[in-house]
């Protein structure tokens, strides 16, 4: 089937003022080729300055690319004027991290999530309350009409980020970017809204970009996960299989970090990797990762970019200890892109 | 002898609303010589706010603040403001505070801010500097961090010269609150590595404040589990984690997404209670999938298993 987004090479460079007068290039995100399928749900990890934001952002052309190209539902978008985005714009919506900042405490529920339909204009005020009840129902905000009548001050943090949804899902989306959609909010309440976000996927069929520094969620609402850092993708596999068969050192080594409730973590330390991301204004040349990596390989490792290749049907991985070789290799070019 | 003694602590703040019961009624003990108990609440449970009436580091809004903190079997409650700060806070209990690494004087050359505390207390400069310097090296920093400044450091850098500033006096117990929430989880198990060391080597002892009970148990001997102002579950890491007995404990834990288990992760539906008026009995009874008739009144904590409490009437005979 056809993807609903496809990323080509994607590239996100600014220039970021450094003293007085001079100023630093920054790669954010540098060459990232992705497919997303339609009704899928792809993960994006990556721990801060990895690039995960940006490139959600610049797939909502909220952020212009300095390079490559975006197809969405089979029209290259990537350089199309602000005009003829209409219909991209109401297909494509996001969801935000922090459900205290993103809702104005002004506004009734019923005003924000009745805004985009304002904005997009042509509904009767008729119509525009059938569609925020409906929206506030499929969040289950219910009785919708209760709900309607609050104001965000009056509703705990799960139900404002169901507000955040339900006023995401009024335009009724195609591809929804989640970016780190349950970050803020309890984790008893956290898989509320992922099954949530899932549920809706399915009925739907919408796809979503799922932002997150949270693998065990990825592992659970995603159906594949991409490992970023530095702006690159280094590991892109079916969810449980990156997690249960990771192959880059990086990936590894977030994995190790993650804290599971085992009463035994106490009694040893965490074999853990030195070090913090760098800043993506001064990416280590060949593989990024190779300063602060445990299996790194002089010579190779610190001269040569590592290219993301297909090592096993469906798992992409971008690291030397996997060489290039013939088919399969061929064959990673290929779907790649 | 416990090292800290904690009996029916309260703290209430005064609001327009009436007065949020954000601590009441808390009472745990931390023994001396590296014990650490982990204090796990989501938000506006009064994990903080315990953290902060234990070094009565208060806001000026409180409305009730009693019980009894005995440290080291003297009880701090009937001291002047004048003798806590001379004798107890920062030497015998000392804090990290959430966002600390944040809260640094952006002019001041990182090892000035180590060493603020040791001259306050007498200490010689070129003294408190040496001292300094072993404390940077202790958190596993280059002693050239002390002339750096604060922007020079990644967050994790500076995260440490915060621990090392909570070490500066020497005290056996530190209240951590949620000291690696602001850090990527690699820098986070980092930061978890080096406060086991400094309990395994040091015999430091700490009260580790947080909303992740996974993160506690990388830590924690024991758990304390705080909900609406309350503790519902104290117990051994592993008696809470293997056989947790409040009906809240269990759906946190169930919620808790697992890295290598196909089981998906549980939630509670609701939310937790509004602390100007909680709940008459049991706190957590509106959201509580095993409440019955008795949890129309309020539950004590009781101790079915030696060591293990829980405040839920499922274990209280009458």
């Amino acid at each position: 089937m056809d993807p609903i987004l496809s990323l080509e090479h994607l590239q996100v460079h600014f220039r970021a003022r450094q003293g007085l007068l001079g100023s630093i290039p920054i790669k954010a995100v540098d060459g990232v080729s992705l497919e997303l399928r339609r009704g899928e749900t792809l993960a994006v990890v990556g721990e801060s300055g990895s690039g995960k934001t940006t490139l959600g952002r610049a797939t909502l052309k909220l952020i212009r690319a300095t390079g490559g190209r975006i197809w969405f539902e089979g029209q290259e978008i990537t350089r199309a004027p602000e005009k003829s985005l209409k219909g991209f714009r109401k297909r494509a919506q996001a969801i935000f991290q922090d459900p205290y900042a993103s809702l104005s405490p002004y506004m009734s529920v019923f005003q924000i999530v009745e805004e985009p339909l304002l904005v997009q204009g042509g509904l009767s005020a008729k119509e525009r309350e059938r569609r925020v009840v409906q929206s506030l129902e499929s969040v289950r905000l219910k009785p919708a009409r209760e709900f309607a009548a609050k104001f965000p001050h009056q509703l705990s943090g799960g139900q404002r980020q169901r507000v955040g949804l339900a006023r995401t899902l009024v335009l009724e989306p195609h591809y929804i970017v989640a970016d780190e959609p349950v970050s803020m909010i309890d984790a008893s309440s956290r898989a509320e809204i992922l099954y949530l976000l899932r549920e809706l996927q399915t009925a739907r069929g919408l796809s979503f970009l799922f932002i997150t520094h949270d693998l065990a969620s990825a592992r659970h609402f995603a159906d594949r996960i991409a490992v970023m850092y530095l702006g690159r993708i280094v590991e892109l596999a079916p969810a449980r299989e990156l997690i249960d068969n990771p192959l880059h050192p990086y990936t590894q080594a977030l994995l190790r970090a993650v804290p599971e409730p085992d009463p035994g973590n106490r009694l040893r330390l965490r074999e853990v990797i030195h070090g913090e991301p760098p800043n993506a204004a001064r990416v280590p040349p060949g593989c990024a990762f190779h300063p602060r990596c445990p299996k790194f390989m002089g010579g190779t490792c610190e001269m040569n970019r590592p290219e993301l290749v297909e090592i096993r049907p469906g798992h992409f991985v971008a690291c030397h200890l996997y060489p290039v070789s013939g088919n399969l290799a061929d064959n990673a070019a290929k779907q790649g892109r | 002898m416990a090292l800290l003694d904690v009996r029916d602590l309260v703290l209430h703040y005064a609001t327009p609303r009436g007065p949020v019961r954000a601590v009441d009624g808390v009472s745990f003990g931390l023994e001396a010589g590296g014990e650490a108990v982990g204090l796990i609440g989501e938000s506006g449970s009064g994990k903080t706010s315990l953290g902060v009436a234990l070094m009565r580091t208060l806001p000026k809004n409180v409305a009730r603040y009693e019980g009894a903190i005995r440290f080291q079997g003297r009880d701090l409650m009937p001291l002047s403001e004048d003798a806590l700060r001379r004798e107890v806070r920062w030497k015998g209990i000392s804090m990290v505070f959430q966002g600390a690494m944040n809260a640094f004087n952006p002019v001041i050359r990182v090892g000035e801010q180590v060493i603020e505390r040791m001259l306050v207390e007498g200490l010689p400069q070129p003294q408190a500097r040496k001292q300094a310097e072993g404390l940077l090296e202790r958190v596993g920093l280059p002693i050239d961090v002390y002339n750096r400044y604060p922007h020079e450091l990644s967050g994790g850098m500076k995260q440490r010269v915060v621990i090392a500033m909570a070490l500066a006096l020497e005290p056996p117990l530190v209240i951590l609150d949620e000291p690696t929430s602001a850090l990527d989880v690699v820098v986070q198990a980092q930061i978890m590595n080096l406060l086991k060391e400094l309990k395994k080597e040091m015999g430091l002892s700490m009260l580790f404040i947080t909303h992740d009970l996974a993160l506690a148990s990388d830590l924690c001997d024991r758990v304390a589990v705080m909900y609406g102002g309350q503790i519902r579950e104290l117990g051994s890491v592993e008696g809470l984690l293997e056989r947790p007995l409040d009906p809240y404990t269990q759906g946190l834990l169930a919620s808790i997404p697992r890295l290598y288990s196909d089981e998906m992760p549980a939630f509670l539906p609701g939310a937790p209670p509004d602390l100007v008026n909680p709940p008459p009995g049991c706190r957590f009874q509106p959201r509580c999938p095993k409440a019955f008739a008795p949890c129309d009144k309020p539950p004590a904590l009781v101790e079915p298993e030696p060591g293990h409490q829980a405040r839920c009437w499922l274990y209280t005979k009458d």
